[in-house]
């Protein structure tokens, strides 16, 4: 059904959503609890496939749990480089490497678009690196599974929770939801990156290391530091003091939630909020539509006894007292549709609650004038 | 005087209405080969259009496979993509729909009324964010046409280049090389495509550069340039070393046969319809497995060869 005036409003205004004014402006992002120690991000920069094959190399050597790689290795130089990221992956049962696919319409399959070399891919662990978006850059949220060429993929993000916690599987099954919002929590760390609109709080969220500085402190890293971890390697600028727009993204944590603004999240870290939310069983729950419908029926029926009121009351300004009531409905309704998203994960959708608000004085004046008698009349023969 | 001031007046009017009524002419696409000239010119004079005012006494001369389109300052649209010469005030132009801002706006309100998901659902979410990084992707090279002449008279012909990319899709562009025109483009997912019926955008005697863009990205290879050859000379050329080795009377199997051709043929500087004719030949004996690996290797050998230099 149309929400018929609110709803082009709302089209125009699809760059925003609730989440996006209830993650950046009233989530606390200062907390110290909010660091992941489960996840460390390599940042490759711009580099080479040796030194990718030492990175892969090493953390194998340490027990890390999982090795979520955010490259496409879909070009084969047939260099030496090659031969050592090949062998590199094959010998490291943790690596999980990612491709695209294309998505079609039922009833037909979405096809695989772009993924790595079968140089490197062979026998290797794959998911789709795909999110979903409403405009195209802005990501809020994402598909835990899709059917890939008639076979159930999992996502990135999912495979590599799933790898370190094989718990996830049940849980997100069990949910019977396609599309997850996604909970982002965590904001964009990285030096560049400490500004506004992006995160001017100045917080990190993930350990985030550029690949050379990552190389050249290997010894500095205790024996069990990556043991049990999940390390993310991907693009994160292309070094510690650039703000690149590569593989970047709009997300509801970024500060400026309407009008113009960059990017604020890469990527990898849109994964590592995703794996986060996963192991944390951090979901938001849609409030169903029967109740949201059922909420704005009652709208209506509250509002049609105090209008009753006002009016026979007789009030100075009747008509303007009664906006200021649906004002003060409209930011109640709207502080409680911020609190359940933040403190409770649950998403009640605002736009057919406020045109319940706005049209209830039409629709009781309405009635009072026009339908009423009627009502009356039909009442009174019975 | 009395008269002599109404009719100054009734001329007057009569220019100053006329220069109302004229709507002025601009040419806003062109495509392919379109000449104009003035009317009462030699059509030799004419010169390539080009984007800007016409006037109405003007014509265009429009060759096959080129498109024009024309735009009055009253909105109205006219379109040639017939080969033929026209006259300016002779065209008919259309009016487009109405797209002032009171239909827009009117528009957009009845949009209100059509159906359409709300935007807080998650339906209308679509998996098209690729959250990954690739790296920087390497420049595609060229590998035929080479450089020369080329048949167009066979049922097609091959454009085929080298990329180390396993998924990527890329984009092959076709150009006049006189007037950097753009004759054909064609997305391709693989390293080859044949051009079928090649005489459809492509003239005999024209010259033509053709360069591949990786689809989604701003890579691009170098350009190539190659000559249309006239009707009918690649069998020419192909005829006259044919019976020059029937002179020799030698009785030539399939292999040396095609082999002496390509030779006779590069020794004359038609690289292409050597490559050519080594096509026609392996679709000729398909069960030649000696044929084919052997064409195969010398198509190499000369791509190493042209990489080398």
């Amino acid at each position: 059904m149309n929400q018929l005036f609110i709803d082009p409003f709302s089209e125009a205004i699809k760059h925003q959503d609730l989440i996006d004014v209830s993650f950046s402006k009233f989530r606390d992002h200062n907390d110290p609890k909010l660091f992941d120690n489960r996840i460390f991000v390599i940042n490759t920069g711009i580099t080479d496939r040796k030194k990718i094959a030492k990175t892969i190399n090493f953390l194998s050597s340490r027990s890390t749990k999982v090795i979520g790689v955010d490259l496409l290795f879909d070009t084969l130089y047939t260099t030496p480089d090659d031969t050592l990221l090949s062998i590199a992956i094959a010998n490291s049962s943790r690596v999980i490497l990612g491709f695209s696919f294309e998505e079609a319409k039922m009833p037909y399959h979405s096809t695989m678009e772009m993924h790595s070399h079968p140089f490197f891919a062979n026998n290797v662990k794959e998911a789709y690196f795909n999110l979903a978006t409403n405009d195209g850059f802005s990501v809020r949220t994402f598909e835990p599974f899709h059917m890939v060429e008639n076979t159930e993929m999992p996502s990135f993000s999912t495979k590599i929770a799933m790898e370190y916690e094989p718990e996830v599987l049940a849980r997100l099954k069990s949910r019977g939801v396609d599309k997850e919002w996604i909970n982002f929590r965590r904001v964009q760390p990285g030096i560049s990156n400490m500004i506004f609109p992006i995160n001017s709080g100045q917080n990190s969220h993930y350990a985030l290391v550029n690949i050379d500085q990552f190389l050249a402190d290997t010894s500095a890293y205790e024996e069990e530091y990556f043991k049990d971890k999940i390390v993310l390697i991907g693009f994160c600028g292309e070094h510690d003091g650039s703000l690149s727009m590569k593989d970047r993204y709009y997300t509801p944590l970024n500060e400026r939630s309407s009008g113009r603004s960059v990017p604020d999240m890469f990527g990898v870290i849109i994964h590592a909020n995703i794996i986060s939310m996963l192991l944390d069983s951090d979901f938001i729950d849609d409030v169903p539509e029967f109740l949201l419908y059922l909420f704005a029926f009652l709208i209506f029926f509250v509002n049609y006894f105090i209008f009753l009121r006002v009016i026979e009351r007789k009030f100075f300004f009747t008509v303007a007292f009664i906006r200021l009531i649906q004002i003060l409905q409209f930011i109640f309704l709207y502080s409680v549709c911020i609190l359940l998203l933040c403190v409770l994960n649950i998403k009640l959708g605002f736009i057919l609650i406020i045109t319940a608000v706005i049209l209830s004085f039409e629709l009781f004046e309405f009635y009072q004038h026009r339908f009423k008698h009627r009502v009356n009349k039909i009442l009174s023969t019975y | 005087m009395a008269l002599r001031v109404f009719f100054i007046l009734i001329v007057f009017l009569t220019v100053f209405c006329g220069f109302l009524r004229a709507q002025s002419v601009a040419a806003v696409f062109i495509q392919g080969n379109v000449k104009v000239f003035k009317q009462g010119e030699n059509v030799n004079m004419a010169k390539a259009l080009v984007h800007g005012p016409l006037l109405p006494d003007q014509k265009l001369i429009v060759a096959q496979n080129s498109k024009v389109k024309l735009l009055k300052s009253n909105g109205e649209v006219c379109e040639i993509s017939n080969a033929g010469t026209y006259t300016i005030n002779s065209l008919k132009f259309i009016a487009v729909p109405e797209s002032s801002i009171f239909s827009k706006l009117g528009d957009y309100f009845l949009s209100f009324f059509t159906s359409h998901t709300s935007s807080e659902t998650k339906e209308n979410y679509s998996n098209t964010v690729l959250a990954f990084s690739r790296g920087e992707d390497a420049v595609p090279i060229l590998n035929f046409p080479m450089t020369g002449m080329i048949s167009a008279d066979l049922t097609g012909i091959d454009f085929k280049w080298t990329h180390p990319c396993d998924s990527c899709n890329f984009i092959l562009q076709i150009y006049d090389f006189e007037s950097k025109a753009l004759v054909f483009q064609s997305y391709v997912n693989s390293v080859n495509y044949t051009l079928k019926n090649p005489l459809k955008y492509l003239f005999p005697g024209k010259k033509y550069f053709w360069n591949i863009q990786l689809d989604k990205s701003v890579v691009k290879s170098t350009s190539s340039s190659f000559t249309v050859s006239k009707k009918g000379d690649f069998n020419l050329k192909v005829t006259e070393v044919e019976n020059n080795l029937n002179k020799e009377k030698l009785k030539l199997q399939s292999l040396p046969h095609t082999l002496m051709v390509m030779s006779a043929l590069r020794d004359k500087e038609m690289i292409n319809y050597a490559f050519q004719f080594a096509s026609i030949s392996k679709s000729k004996y398909p069960k030649d497995k000696l044929l084919a690996d052997y064409l195969d290797k010398i198509y190499y050998t000369e791509l190493s060869n042209r990489l080398q230099q």
